[in-house]
């Protein structure tokens, strides 16, 4: 057995007895945190496609979630269309968003400076956010879904079960992802594009295509990730960034193209943050697990490309 | 030629622009000036949206009404972008530039500070409405000429707790075991260190848990702190947060079954459409408002169907009503004190005895800790009860009794 698995399967059963230990200790929180990391997971994965094939770090990622999630409002308040059922009109509209957006935007700054190309995607969030403010305004809008305060009770202990909509969203998402990035043939031609553009370019593949495709797909899941946000959550039109922030810790803990770590890494930082929570008078320490994770991660990453 | 040709059609263009302009100016009455009111408000948020609606009606009012001492009332608006600073520099403008009569207006507690050097410097008559923080008060001691609305922290927190053992006394509801969940920004925090330090002492027993707020970068999940509030099984359980918190906050109680007997929220303002949401039935609050007083206050009645008449739409909050007795103030202070003169106005002001919007009758400027005229608002509890947020106390303004436990989460 090699070094590196051996590793691996430590690393693995050492999770998996913490798992256990939490699951007795404190269940309610180990059930919540797998929850909020699924939603962290889900918000995270575009990103990290959208940076490692297109090249583009889109801090406008948040509001776009934003505006799916104002979407699905809308569409449940004004017709009674649940939120699960918008995904899929969704996903449709925003890819047509996406495309507008490569397009008109982001297409220009993909030979930009890595400072140029922040500043486009933050000025996007800004006219995200402040055409928001302009139409719904400030106040936070929530829908009344019936089953998104579901909850089941195993022994002693009382949970909600909506949150899983978050965790199966993002386990479908990575798997897909995956699949999609390895079996596919645009697939494939994303992955080559991404390692090595002008490579790919050579052996015949549309550079200008594939990241079109790319940025509109993560776009369009983004989007429809809004309408499952929406199910259990307030939507405001600020709501997006701290997603932005945590979607960015996770990939740079998790490294760009390493989209099972991020769901990884994303349950665990759920996971902290909810047991941290489950202490009375200790709640604000929960906040501190994310600048735990996000240095310590970098500080792991860096000492391993030292040793390569 | 060409030459000559463009310089006489810039010439008659001045010519044309100057006689505009004079015969504009002649349709203005110059032998009486409008009375000039200068306000500041957060316009780019909903509250300061409705401090403008709410000013500019009562505006309207008095003007359709003859105006004042016989002429017409403005009101200048600035935005103060709640910011400490471009809200010193809008209140400057109305000084010095605008040269407004009265001043008034304001909201959070950070631009209010700000503001005070400014109204220290002119000095001009101001009944200020916002800056609940006795830190603002602490800045405006010894100022003669200022006349505060709205009621500061300690009053609130003092009006609040007689409010609800009164409520719970009267209703044998016992208050000895308190779980606060408050977000961790300095108004959760300051309220829950206020709370614990004055229940503490009388020995109430009481634990808390933050949370970051959505509206700071939280993200909504409230799955322990609910597991930790259920463990402790407190008698009354408070948020203190912003409205985007308290309906998955709501729900994450609904989700463990967790229902303590009396549940209290404190937001500064309440999720859109709230009462319409089946988990809100029972929950109850503070406020110095709610659109039920219109059926027991004549003054609330006037306002609320003057308001809709005008903007179709109800006004959202206690803020509105509260900005139109800003102004309604200071306009019966000037009627009364028969001149602008700042001595006539300030002691107007200090008979001011005012039948209010928010249902308050008799509303009067009084001493507070630190300065002379602090106007004599309150604060009622109401209770949440199939969508209207009833009053509950004052007993005098009350219109509905108290449902007590909280009933249980609908299913």
């Amino acid at each position: 057995m090699s070094n590196k698995r051996r590793q691996r399967i430590c690393l693995a059963a050492g999770i998996g007895a913490a798992i256990a230990v939490l699951a007795f200790w404190k269940p309610v929180a180990l059930i919540y945190g797998l929850q909020a990391g699924g939603l962290y997971a889900l918000v995270a994965l575009p990103l990290a496609v959208a940076l490692g094939i297109v090249g583009i770090l889109n801090l406008s990622h948040g509001t776009l979630l934003m505006l799916g999630g104002y979407f699905a409002f809308w569409a449940s308040t004004l017709w009674g269309v649940d939120p699960l059922v918008s995904v899929a009109p969704l996903l449709l509209v925003f890819f047509l968003i996406g495309m507008l957006l490569y397009r008109t935007t982001i297409r220009r700054a993909l030979n930009a400076t890595l400072f140029s190309q922040l500043l486009l995607t933050f000025g996007l969030y800004m006219v995200f956010q402040e055409v928001a403010n302009l139409l719904w305004r400030g106040n936070a809008r929530q829908l009344s879904i019936s089953y998104s305060s579901a909850s089941a009770t195993i022994g002693s202990i009382t949970f909600g079960t909506s949150g899983f909509i978050y965790l199966a969203a993002a386990i479908a998402l990575v798997v897909g992802l995956v699949l999609f990035l390895r079996r596919a043939k645009t697939g494939q031609a994303a992955v080559a594009v991404g390692q090595n553009p002008r490579g790919a370019q050579l052996c015949g593949i549309n550079k200008d295509r594939i990241y079109l495709l790319i940025f509109s797909l993560t776009v369009a899941i983004t989007g429809a990730i809004g309408a499952l946000y929406v199910i259990r959550y307030a939507i405001f039109p600020a709501v997006g960034m701290p997603f932005n922030l945590k979607g960015l810790c996770l990939i740079a803990v998790a490294g760009e193209g390493n989209l099972g770590g991020i769901v990884w890494f994303a349950l665990l930082l759920g996971i902290a943050e909810s047991l941290i929570r489950s202490f009375p008078g200790y709640g604000g320490w929960a906040s501190i697990v994310f600048f735990a994770l996000l240095i310590a991660g970098i500080l792991v990453r860096t000492q391993r490309e030292r040793r390569r | 030629m060409r030459r000559n040709l463009t310089s006489l059609v810039c010439v008659s263009v001045a010519l044309v622009l100057m006689l505009g302009v004079a015969l504009a100016g002649c349709g203005e009455p110059t032998s009486t000036p409008s009375i000039k009111l200068g306000a500041v408000f957060p316009l780019s948020t909903t509250i300061g949206q409705e401090q403008q609606k709410a000013a500019q009606l009562a505006v309207m009012e008095i003007n359709s009404h003859g105006g004042l001492l016989g002429r017409n009332v403005t009101l200048t608006v600035y935005d103060d972008g709640n910011d400490p600073t471009v809200a010193a520099a809008a209140v400057t403008k109305l000084c010095t530039v605008d040269n407004v009569n009265v001043l008034l207006g304001g909201m959070a507690s950070a631009t209010s500070l700000g503001v005070a050097p400014v109204l220290k410097t002119y000095q001009k008559a101001t009944v200020w409405l916002g800056g609940a923080s006795h830190l603002f008060e602490e800045a405006m001691v010894g100022c003669d000429w200022f006349f505060h609305i709205h009621p500061w922290d300690y009053m609130q927190a003092a009006q609040q707790w007689v409010a609800l053992t009164t409520v719970a006394t009267d209703n044998s509801c016992p208050l000895q075991k308190i779980f606060v969940a408050y977000e961790d920004s300095a108004f959760g925090s300051t309220s829950y260190a206020l709370l614990q330090a004055s229940l503490v002492p009388l020995g109430y027993n009481v634990t808390g848990q933050s949370f970051t707020s959505a509206y700071y970068g939280g993200t909504g999940d409230f799955g322990s702190l609910v597991d930790a509030a259920n463990t402790f099984d407190p008698d009354y359980f408070a948020v203190i947060g912003y409205d985007a918190d308290i309906l998955p906050l709501l729900g994450a109680m609904k989700e463990q079954a967790f229902n303590p007997p009396l549940i209290l929220g404190a937001p500064p303002s309440w999720p859109v459409n709230f009462g319409s949401d089946p988990l809100s039935e029972g929950i109850t609050g503070f406020t110095m408002w709610t659109p039920a007083l219109k059926d027991i206050s004549p003054a609330a009645q006037t306002f609320y169907y003057a308001y809709i008449a005008e903007y179709h739409e109800a006004p959202p909050d206690y803020i509105g009503p509260l900005t139109y007795d800003n102004v309604m103030i200071v306009a019966d202070a000037i009627q009364r004190a028969g001149s602008l003169d700042k001595a006539a106005l300030i002691t107007a002001l200090e008979a001011t005895d005012y039948d209010s919007a928010v249902g308050d009758d008799d509303v009067v400027f009084a001493p507070s800790n630190n300065i002379t005229h602090q106007a004599s608002f309150t604060v009622k509890l109401f209770q949440w009860q199939a969508g209207v947020a009833e009053i509950i106390y004052p007993y005098e303004v009350a219109t509905a009794n108290f449902t007590y436990p909280h009933p249980a989460w609908p299913s």
